[in-house]
């Protein structure tokens, strides 16, 4: 197809011009498994779109990734129906013991209904309505990302929070990042309503940073939510509390991610937490090779910098990187030179197997 | 000589004799308690000693070369949180072992360290 064709068919459907930013390999994990011989066993996770059935209805299925083993697959959901729209993003895995097992998955259908989907040994337990976003009238097709982060105002119990990046693709306001926090034993799904729109911040905020009238709705809503109004062309990526991702317009923003000549690719930078400003501006202007990805690294002096990568280009964006720092709202600090890799002692005991042989 | 002086004297003899072992005795026993003592003492130097060379030990670990490394799927979580594909953390357990110098007296210590890298090993210091 010509770039031409390429481009009136993008202006036809704005919706289907969104760039895919799924990986093209199922995500693999680890499960139990209900064998003694065999406690653990490796799977791998397929939506719609790695079964091939993108227009059906929803469906995870979990294989064994050696032999491609049938484990089980999940097509009823507890909806009225008992069906979802089509899966076309990546799913998200959470470990919540640290035990290298996978203990839940986290999936989103197209029209926006986020799900909780705990794994057992033999496959599913029943799916758990996390969110409700279809009036937002979007397509959710880009992999959920999932965030371990812990609540601001900690107290020792309760304190972790479980955190999922969303992309809302939007005919109108092009896409939507939502932040949407998980707490365990919530049972009612929240809609866009409870999350706090922060796609525009206010004069004030930019002077001084956010209030703390703010920053309680914050802390005390499901998440947050950003409108763009462009096209998201980088898979989000959370480093030390901010949100990485790029952006063009969404005209000049193809199905391969390949970006136009007047796609001005910007970077933005947002606060975990709240969304807010981290660097001097939210966002900014970048070059940007075609279908890029972003990525971390050191550099020779231990300097953490971030870089937009694809195949054959390397494109550094970003050097002196700040972290958020729990002391304030706004509180930021700069990530030290030879961050990593870094060591941390949990414990130290006494410990006298094999004295005195 | 009368017959009852030599009793006397071999009285005398048999009771400087007594009085010796009681002495001699009294003494070893004083000798061990001395050592007891001791050894309380010692096994709390070589403690501390342990403790301080583990310390050292972890303070120089290089976390990769551990042996006993046990990844995580995903690091634990932190206000400035992380995305699960940015890092990959491993738990390393660090071992070190003190006799002191008679070798009689032993201590152990055991330390779990929490290690966080770059995922995919983009550092530039290990290219």
């Amino acid at each position: 197809m010509s770039n031409k064709s390429i481009l009136a068919f993008l202006l036809l459907s704005p919706l289907a011009a969104a760039c895919d930013l799924n990986p093209s390999q199922p995500v693999s994990a680890t499960m139990w498994s209900p064998l003694a011989n065999m406690p653990v066993r490796e799977i791998l996770i397929s939506n719609n779109v790695q079964l091939d059935v993108p227009a059906a209805p929803g469906v995870i299925r979990l294989t064994q990734s050696d032999n491609q083993q049938l484990i089980a697959e999940l097509s009823s959901w507890p909806t009225d129906s008992g069906q979802v729209g089509s899966i076309r993003a990546q799913p998200a895995v959470l470990d919540q013991d640290y035990d290298g097992i996978a203990d839940a998955l986290y999936a989103v259908d197209e029209h926006g209904l986020v799900w909780y989907v705990p794994l057992n040994n033999t496959g599913f337990n029943t799916p758990q309505l996390l969110a409700d976003f279809t009036e937002l009238q979007a397509q959710f097709r880009q992999p959920v990302q999932l965030v371990q982060s812990v609540a601001a105002n900690a107290g020792f119990a309760g304190q972790r929070q479980t955190m999922l990046l969303l992309v809302a693709s939007t005919a109108d306001a092009g896409d939507i990042l939502i932040m949407l926090k998980h707490r365990q034993g919530e049972e009612t799904p929240v809609d866009i309503s409870k999350l706090v729109d922060r796609s525009e911040l206010s004069a004030a905020e930019l002077q001084t940073g956010i209030s703390d009238a703010n920053w309680l709705q914050l802390q005390q809503s499901g998440g947050w939510y950003v409108k763009t109004q462009r096209g998201i062309s980088a898979k989000p990526a959370v480093y030390a509390g901010v949100v990485y991702f790029t952006s063009a317009k969404v005209s000049q923003l193809n199905a391969d991610c390949s970006l136009g000549s007047d796609a001005q690719p910007q970077l933005h930078a947002l606060h975990l937490h709240h969304a807010g400003e981290v660097y001097a501006k939210r966002q900014w202007q970048v070059i940007q090779p075609d279908a890029a990805e972003l990525a971390l690294q050191q550099n020779a002096q231990g300097e953490l910098e971030v870089l937009l990568q694809n195949e054959h280009q390397q494109q550094l964006v970003l050097t002196e990187l700040l972290a958020v720092d729990a002391a304030c709202a706004s509180c930021v600090k700069p990530l030290p030179a030879h961050s990593f890799p870094k060591v941390k002692r949990l414990a130290t005991f006494q410990y006298e197997e094999g004295a005195h042989e | 000589m009368k017959r009852t002086t030599g009793m006397v004297l071999i009285m005398v003899l048999i009771f400087l004799l007594v009085m010796s072992l009681l002495l001699s005795a009294m003494l070893l026993v004083s000798q061990l308690s001395h050592k007891a003592a001791y050894a309380g003492q010692q096994q709390l130097q070589t403690e501390q000693a342990a403790l301080a060379e583990h310390m050292q030990a972890v303070a120089l670990a290089d976390a990769a070369d551990q042996p006993s490394l046990t990844p995580l799927a995903q690091c634990p979580a932190q206000f400035a949180a992380w995305s699960a594909s940015a890092l990959n953390c491993q738990i390393a357990r660090i071992d070190t072992e003190t006799y002191s110098d008679s070798r009689l007296f032993y201590a152990s210590y055991r330390s779990i360290l929490l290690t966080a890298n770059l995922a995919d090993g983009a550092s530039a210091d290990e290219q």
